[in-house]
């Protein structure tokens, strides 16, 4: 290391015989430049072409076109060409390493197609090494009575993640680390920056997805692109621009035949959503793009799960902070497009719980429930509903039935609330306390009521008549049930509970709108009801408030719980109906807390209901089975005896 | 606009030809390859000139205030006033997160609620190195050692030089400023060296640290529980090599577009890869930054003067602070500490030895180099998974998980390991490299320069992944 280095003493005698004059070096890099600009015109004309962000591109243009001719003229495409399949030989290495396995599952040989292109080969390889991944999973459970997987669906084994730079990055590691989470699930992931569909002249997505499924047969895939696609598309030599009509058709058809080739050999596919980014032309172009993704998405037969929302604050603009496991902190990364490492750990969390709404996982942790959704077509709405159920695997396992609690959203809400809000609070309180629970769809404005003046708003109806019976046929639950609502929902577990005394044991409501009479104003009531004025009796008959007054019989058979927070607008009306109860001489608790009408104070008082509601259900009779026949057709089967206590 | 993308190709170009054809204006030259810089830092995001703009400006007035001030008081007011504006504007555009995040943690552990908003500050490139280039000129102009700028022009023009603004090497007065202040050359200094440097810059940024970026390092500091131990043993070599490709890979390119304007730019990296022990280590890698931590946290911690142990400790607060400046992470000050441990350990081991009456300066047999050189690379591999990972749990996952044979991994391809001992590699056998090529070069004569260029153009061009990966360094 002692000899003096060239480059370190500008002022070495030889320096004089290396100096140049200017003119001549400028000549010659300019010549060099042009040279290697016609030897890669193909990669220059790309570059201009295909991105409209850049600067001067309109005089960029015809400059590139030229250039690009001018090399075709010479035949120097077609060298480059044949030049960079030799670099792309020369690039490729072989895998040297092959770690140990426990088991290496066999596969079949990939079909024999056309010769594998360099990438092709490549990716083969690479996947040879990642199929010997799968990590074993464990012995299934003894073949239960009742199917855990809903719908007859196989639960997701070999899953394939692809996508561009957030799956390459934090989002796309956090979301395998989770989906490694649950039994008997590989996944490999595949992230590759700047990639999209638009431009399979840098990565051909529909070859590699080709090799991938060869080699790794994926039994569910999951892509997350688009974020790179709101840029010019070539076709046959012709440019479109991004939005034009030509470019739209040539976009779906594209992401149409991916998605079907996603689901190529019986594979589920999910296509997730994109996230707002910062910059707001981007946003704009994004959101656009979401809504071809969506479609076609569901065209396709594929699941789509958003990602806008989670990355939008209450007002639809860009969310740059969250609070996630009591950090707060920024959710992206300074570019406003990758998530920080914190925000790829929310996303990712939140995502997971998308889709374990839309697929059969079973989580390692045994503290977690498992997540079904099942489908349910109602003959009294006359429509196809979805209700989500979280079952402890020991009912699975065991081969108990368990107490079931239905979850009742609130207004403006639907069957995936509960989820969305609650998710891993609920896997975790379902196992603990030994409770099914599930969260029924009760429509965005039904209101838990079978409304005579709109023939398909029978909520009452479907969730007496329909779903309970649904649920012992499909889930390991026993007659014991309770009922846990909130705002509109609270009000619906009061009501339906004190109507149907014998089939619900328990019901607790939280920040109740347990007094519709305040709301008579209100046009969906009045649509439901008739106006308040015309037909007080169907209001007063729906609000707890009042039907403690007019029949407290009801109510005095079983304990409730009522809970709300005193900056809650409806905290008047539960202080109300607890001095009601009160003086109705009805055992109830009722408990206030700080906070209002948000998901912040319902989550706080989550746990407390759902042990209350267990307490009350270990105790409780199993009420009478929810057999069609016992529930079939009655109006508002109001009147069935509450069945005497069995002898302990 | 960085480096090696073809739209900086151009506007270098075009640069390089306005610049050289107006040199006999020397005015006229440096107001030119101002806005040339301005328009080049504007690129990324106009916002970031204002902010240039007035660190610039804040070093030039207090420095002139220095310069004229009377009083020792006086000149130290006006040192004062420039550390303190320079810091809070590095510190609320670095730091402000990092200090809430902490702040707000600190609160709550004492039952306390902080409300510190969490803003979305956008960190504008090169911040920290030309923060650091205002810091060293005023301080060095109250030390009396600097060279202060004859004008705003040639304050303007130190501060924003596009060759060297993102990613240094951090220039002191001495090394840019007479320079800029004399008479404008008239001959490309050095051409063949421009050329090897450039062309060197490229091949380890665009070809080696992409390759390596994308094929392994990326993934395996990400997610390391899916990597198995070799693979993540081999995954800190191949970052070890990734950064000096990529870092080093810059400032080639740096002082080779320099050159080609006429400018010298100091040497920033010296084969460090190849260095024996933690103290070498230092002097030869991102030189002008270890020298700036030297000379502004070092000294005036002391040094070495006071007692032994004071200067262990001296060594390692330079550190952390040093580890700072990479970010607003405990995972850097993690790093740095571990380097300012190490120097500090290095340093207690010559004084021991000196103690003992050991000639520590003689010259050492192979294998005792062997073995320093060994402990010197791992210390700094090994530190560098902390400076890699997302965050600091993350890093012992990855330690763990180096320590667990058995565990089942991804699978390595052959490049890796080929493309890691070549990064490595070049800290040895660079030098002979070069100066083949600077051999060649200079007997080439001018009107085949263009066939020469193209040919090593197209041959980097053949190497390159497809994919680009950003540059590491640029987040500082």
């Amino acid at each position: 290391m002692a000899e003096p280095d060239p480059t370190r003493d500008p002022t070495a005698r030889d320096s004089r015989a290396r100096e140049a004059r200017p003119l001549w070096v400028v000549l010659a890099l300019w010549l060099t430049f042009a040279c290697l600009a016609l030897v890669s015109a193909n990669d220059l004309y790309a570059l201009v072409a295909l991105d409209d962000r850049l600067v001067g591109r309109r005089l960029w243009l015809p400059v590139v076109a030229f250039n690009l001719e001018l090399a075709q003229q010479l035949g120097l495409v077609s060298g480059k060409a044949r030049l960079d399949a030799w670099a792309e030989e020369l690039r490729s290495s072989p895998v040297v390493y092959v770690p140990r396995r426990e088991a290496v599952p066999t596969a079949p040989p990939p079909p024999v197609a056309a010769a594998p292109s360099p990438e092709q080969a490549d990716a083969a390889r690479r996947l040879a090494v990642a199929l010997a991944s799968v990590r074993v999973g464990q012995a299934p459970p003894p073949e239960p009575r009742i199917d855990p997987q809903a719908n007859g669906r196989p639960a997701p084994g070999r899953v394939l993640l692809i996508g561009a730079s957030s799956i390459q990055f934090y989002l796309g590691a956090e979301l395998e680390r989770r989906l490694g989470d649950f039994q008997g699930v590989s996944v490999f992931r595949l992230g590759k920056l700047s990639t999209g569909l638009t431009r399979p002249d840098l990565f051909d997505w529909p070859a590699r997805l080709a090799a991938l499924q060869a080699e790794f047969q994926p039994d569910l895939v999951i892509a997350l692109f688009g974020g790179n696609d709101c840029q010019p598309i070539q076709v046959d030599g012709r440019l479109h621009d991004y939005g034009t009509p030509g470019w739209r058709a040539e976009y779906r058809r594209r992401l149409s035949a991916f998605l079907l080739q996603m689901q190529a050999g019986g594979a589920r596919a999910v296509l997730l959503g994109q996230a707002r980014v910062r910059k707001a032309s981007f946003a704009g172009r994004l959101h656009q793009l979401n809504e071809v993704l969506q479609e076609e998405a569901e065209r396709a037969g594929a699941v789509f799960v958003p990602l806008w929302d989670l990355t939008s604050d209450e007002h639809g603009r860009y969310r740059a902070e969250i609070r996630y496991r009591g950090q707060r902190g920024l959710l992206r990364l300074s570019d406003g497009i990758h998530f920080s490492l914190l925000g790829a750990d929310f996303a990712a969390h939140r995502l997971v719980a998308r889709l374990q709404r839309e697929l059969n996982f079973t989580p390692r942790a045994p503290e977690l429930a498992l997540v079904r959704r099942f489908e349910l077509d109602s003959g009294l709405r006359r429509e196809r509903t979805s209700y989500l159920a979280f079952v402890p695997p020991r009912a699975y396992a065991a081969d108990v039935r368990l107490p079931v609690v239905l979850l009742l959203h609130g207004r403006e809400g639907d069957w995936t609330d509960w989820s969305e809000h609650a998710h891993e609070e609920l896997q975790r309180l379902s196992v603990a306390l030994d409770l099914v629970l599930v969260a029924p769809d009760g429509r965005r404005r039904g209101w838990y009521l079978d409304s005579e003046r709109e023939p398909t708003n029978r909520i009452e109806g479907y969730l007496t008549a329909e779903l309970l019976p649904d649920l012992e046929r499909r889930l390991p639950v026993s007659g014991r049930r309770g009922l846990l609502g909130l705002s509109m929902g609270g009000a619906g577990a009061l009501t339906l509970a004190a109507r149907h005394p014998g089939l619900f044991a328990s019901a607790s409501s939280m920040s109740g709108a347990v007094d519709l009479t305040r709301l008579r104003q209100r046009g969906e009531l009045r649509r439901l009801l008739g106006p308040y004025e015309e037909r007080p009796e169907a209001w007063l008959e729906r609000s707890p408030l009042h039907l403690v007054r007019s029949s407290p019989e009801r109510f005095r058979d079983r304990p409730w719980l009522l809970s709300v927070g005193r900056q809650d607008r409806w905290h008047p009306s539960n202080e109300a109906l607890h001095q009601e109860l009160d003086r109705q001489g009805v055992s109830h608790e009722y408990l206030e807390s700080r906070g209002g009408h948000d998901w912040a104070t319902w989550l706080g008082a989550l746990e407390a209901h759902l042990r209350w509601h267990q307490r009350q259900l270990a105790g409780a009779p199993s009420a009478a089975p929810a057999t069609a026949e016992a529930a079939e057709g009655e109006e508002a089967p109001a009147l069935i005896p509450v069945q005497p206590p069995a002898p302990p | 606009m960085l480096f090696p993308t073809v739209p900086f190709a151009v506007f270098f170009l075009v640069v390089l030809a306005v610049s050289w054809a107006v040199r006999r204006s020397r005015p006229a030259q440096k107001v030119f390859l101002l806005a040339a810089s301005y328009f080049f830092y504007g690129w990324w995001d106009l916002r970031f000139l204002g902010l240039l703009l007035l660190s610039s400006l804040i070093g030039y007035l207090t420095g002139e205030m220095i310069v004229r001030a009377r009083g020792r008081g006086a000149r130290r007011a006006w040192l004062l006033a420039s550390l303190v504006t320079s810091l809070a504007m590095l510190g609320f555009f670095k730091y402000y997160n990092f200090f809430q995040v902490n702040v707000a943690h600190l609160a709550g552990l004492l039952g306390l609620q902080a409300h510190l908003p969490v803003l979305e500050v956008i960190l504008p490139v090169g911040i920290s190195f030309y923060t650091f280039q205002t810091l060293a000129y005023t301080i060095e102009l109250y030390q009396g050692k600097g060279v202060k700028a004859a004008s705003l022009l040639d304050h303007l023009l130190f501060m924003s030089f596009f060759p060297q603004l993102l990613l240094g090497p951090i220039c002191r007065s001495r090394d840019l400023l007479p320079q800029l202040m004399g008479e404008a050359p008239n001959r490309v200094p050095d051409l063949p060296l421009a050329v090897s440097l450039i062309a060197s810059g490229l091949f380890k940024k665009v070809v080696l640290a992409t390759f390596l970026s994308t094929h392994l390092v990326d993934d395996a500091f990400i997610a390391p529980e899916n990597y198995s131990a070799f693979e993540l043993w081999v995954g800190v070599y191949a970052y070890t090599a990734m950064v000096y490709c990529d870092f080093s890979g810059y400032t080639d390119m740096a002082r080779g577009l320099g050159l080609l304007l006429g400018f010298h730019l100091p040497e920033n990296f010296n084969a460090p890869l190849a260095a024996t022990n933690i103290g070498e280590f230092w002097r030869r890698w991102h030189m002008t930054y270890s020298r700036w931590l030297r000379d502004f946290i070092y000294f005036p911690l002391g040094g070495s003067r006071g007692h032994p142990l004071r200067t262990y400790l001296n060594l390692i607060l330079t550190f952390m602070a040093g580890g700072l400046w990479h970010g607003a992470d405990w995972k850097f000050i993690t790093w740095g500490a571990i380097h300012g441990l190490a120097l500090a350990i290095y340093k207690a081991s010559l004084d021991l030895r000196r103690a003992l009456g050991v000639a520590v300066e003689r010259a050492r047999p192979w294998w005792y180099l062997a073995l320093g050189w060994l402990l010197t690379f791992h210390t700094c591999a090994l530190a560098r998974v902390f400076f890699r990972s997302p965050d600091i749990g993350t890093a012992w996952v990855y330690f763990g998980r180096m320590l667990e044979p058995g565990a089942p991994g991804r699978g390595l391809e052959l490049g890796v390991l080929a493309v890691a001992s070549l990064g490595i590699g070049l800290n040895f056998f660079g030098r002979p490299i070069r100066r083949g090529f600077l051999w060649l070069h200079t007997r080439t004569p001018a009107p085949l320069w263009p066939l020469l260029w193209a040919a090593v153009g197209l041959a980097l061009l053949l190497l390159k992944p497809s994919d680009v990966a950003p540059y590491i360094y640029s987040q500082f």
